[in-house]
């Protein structure tokens, strides 16, 4: 066997992408049959790379971009491993990193003296208008919400039924919703993995990826200490909640959420 | 600082421009709940000063959107987002910083919704007949795999994903990994695509590549093979 040449570092990629010269291609050649330490590492990088053109992640295993931008705004070392490894194989993701990058770079170079001023757009005004006009995301006393008699039921039900909270997968708490009717009857229990994106908002994301909730009204119960209990609700889109502000609180003791079926 | 200008007197709006964008925000905060005119004032003084910022970022994306979604419309959609999410700005950052993170990520949210239209592709423009690129009849595979290799497809992609999950500490990581280590990019692409220097890049991948040598070694992996059939991966 030929004497052990100094491992390749990064150029035993450039080798693996076929674009070392001849002689160094052949120096790497005679490194790798000598080299019982770069040589599984080669073997393996080859693998990954058919893999990588073989298969393409499904959209469903995608990270929220809630996720993907806590990612890359992220200054700590070693965290959301679950997405640095999705982004290490999944192209459509390493692309959305690419646009956070060239948003930070602009955001850094960004000068407001020297930018040109403009207006808000009529169609930005009438989306604000329409939010803050719409009963949705905004904090209202739980009394405003629920029926009396519901509300006189709720917080036991909640109590009950809401200590089936059982951990997820990785980062996330599964939450159970509580799918009740007008009356308070537990009807079904459906569970939703929560997690919190660096603004703090929540997300919940239907465990099994289910849509058949999409379009329906979630209630979050929130419990703030001795005061009256108030609600939020939220539409579901696309099997996910955004519960923008349940985060604010805090004397938040608790959260429940429910969604009323007449 | 929302000082005693958000409790009744009418604004000024050459005072606003003078205020910084902390002091701006709190005002909007301030008076959001108070006079909803007033917390408009000072929202169109925020974005007067980061318009045009919404703007590059949308109209310089390397995303390409379908026709019914124009860049105007994007550019209301991360104003409104803007407006909604103000509140939740942490002042450890530039407030551009925060809005261009919005602005990237409603970009990202619009091309998945749309990507979820199997018939438009975001990489390559409808308008585009003259692309040398495969159509999807041509790219289709010829039969769907079994499930027995489609349960060892998972397996193994289980395997590689536990691996990465491994080895990559941060973005930057990742996207070498992908792009020039298990891709075919030359760390000159990458470092235009991802804003960071070459060296960056070489200096990243010769870090990854000793990671990986002692992730083999820990687990007596000496193969592609004994890596992607054995069990002391998981």
């Amino acid at each position: 066997m030929a004497k052990k040449s100094e491992h390749p570092d990064s150029k035993l990629f450039d080798y693996l992408n076929g674009k070392t010269e001849e002689a160094e291609t052949r120096l790497i050649d005679e490194h790798l049959s000598a080299c019982d330490e770069c040589a599984p590492a080669a073997a393996v990088v080859r693998a990954m790379k058919n893999e990588a053109s073989e298969s393409e992640a499904p959209s469903s295993q995608h990270p929220d971009v809630s996720e993907l931008a806590a990612f890359f705004y992220s200054t700590q070392e070693g965290v959301s491993s679950q997405v640095a490894g999705h982004v290490a194989s999944c192209s459509s993701c390493a692309d959305a990193i690419a646009q956070y990058s060239a948003g930070e770079r602009a955001a850094s170079e960004y000068q407001v003296a020297n930018a040109t001023r403009a207006e808000i757009p009529a169609k930005a005004w009438e989306m604000i208008s329409e939010w803050e006009q719409s009963s949705f995301a905004k904090l209202k006393p739980a009394r405003d919400v629920i029926n009396r008699k519901l509300l006189e039921r709720l917080p036991r039900i909640l109590r009950a039924e809401g200590s089936h909270a059982v951990s997820g997968t990785g980062d996330a708490q599964r939450v159970p919703v509580l799918v009740i009717s007008g009356s308070g009857d537990v009807n079904s229990v459906e569970y939703f993995e929560e997690s919190i994106d660096s603004s703090g908002a929540r997300i919940l994301r239907h465990a099994e990826g289910s849509a058949r909730f999409d379009q329906r009204v979630v209630h979050a119960f929130l419990d703030v200490g001795g005061k009256e209990p108030v609600v939020i609700s939220e539409l579901i889109q696309s099997d996910t909640l955004r519960f923008e502000q349940a985060g604010r609180f805090e004397e938040l003791r608790r959260a429940d959420f429910f969604i009323i079926e007449e | 600082m929302a000082d005693e200008s958000a409790t009744g007197v009418e604004l000024d709006r050459n005072w606003l421009d003078n205020l910084s964008d902390e002091e701006l925000v709190d005002n909007f905060l301030a008076r959001s709940t108070k006079d909803r005119r007033d917390a408009h004032l000072c929202f169109e003084v925020i974005i007067a000063r980061y318009h045009w910022l919404i703007s590059h970022v949308v109209r310089n994306s390397r995303y390409r959107f379908p026709a019914w979604d124009s860049a105007d419309d994007v550019i209301s959609r991360v104003i409104f987002k803007v407006y909604r999410g103000l509140a939740q700005w942490r002042r450890q950052g530039k407030l551009s910083s925060f809005i261009a993170r919005i602005a990237s990520s409603e970009m990202i949210d619009t091309i998945r919704r749309v990507g979820r239209d199997k018939s438009w592709n975001p990489r390559q423009s409808p308008a585009d007949p003259d692309s040398d690129e495969p159509s999807p009849v041509e790219r289709a595979a010829s039969k769907e795999p079994s499930p027995e290799a489609q349960l060892v497809a998972r397996e193994r992609h289980e395997i590689v994903d536990r691996l990465l999950e491994d080895v990559c500490r941060d973005w930057k990581d990742s996207v070498i990994v992908n792009e020039y280590i298990t891709g075919n990019k030359s760390g000159k692409e990458i470092a235009e695509k991802y804003n960071m220097s070459e060296d960056l890049v070489y200096q990243r991948a010769r870090r990854l590549k000793v990671r990986l040598m002692n992730w083999l070694s820990e687990r007596g992996i000496t193969s592609a093979e004994s890596l992607l059939t054995s069990t002391v991966a998981k």
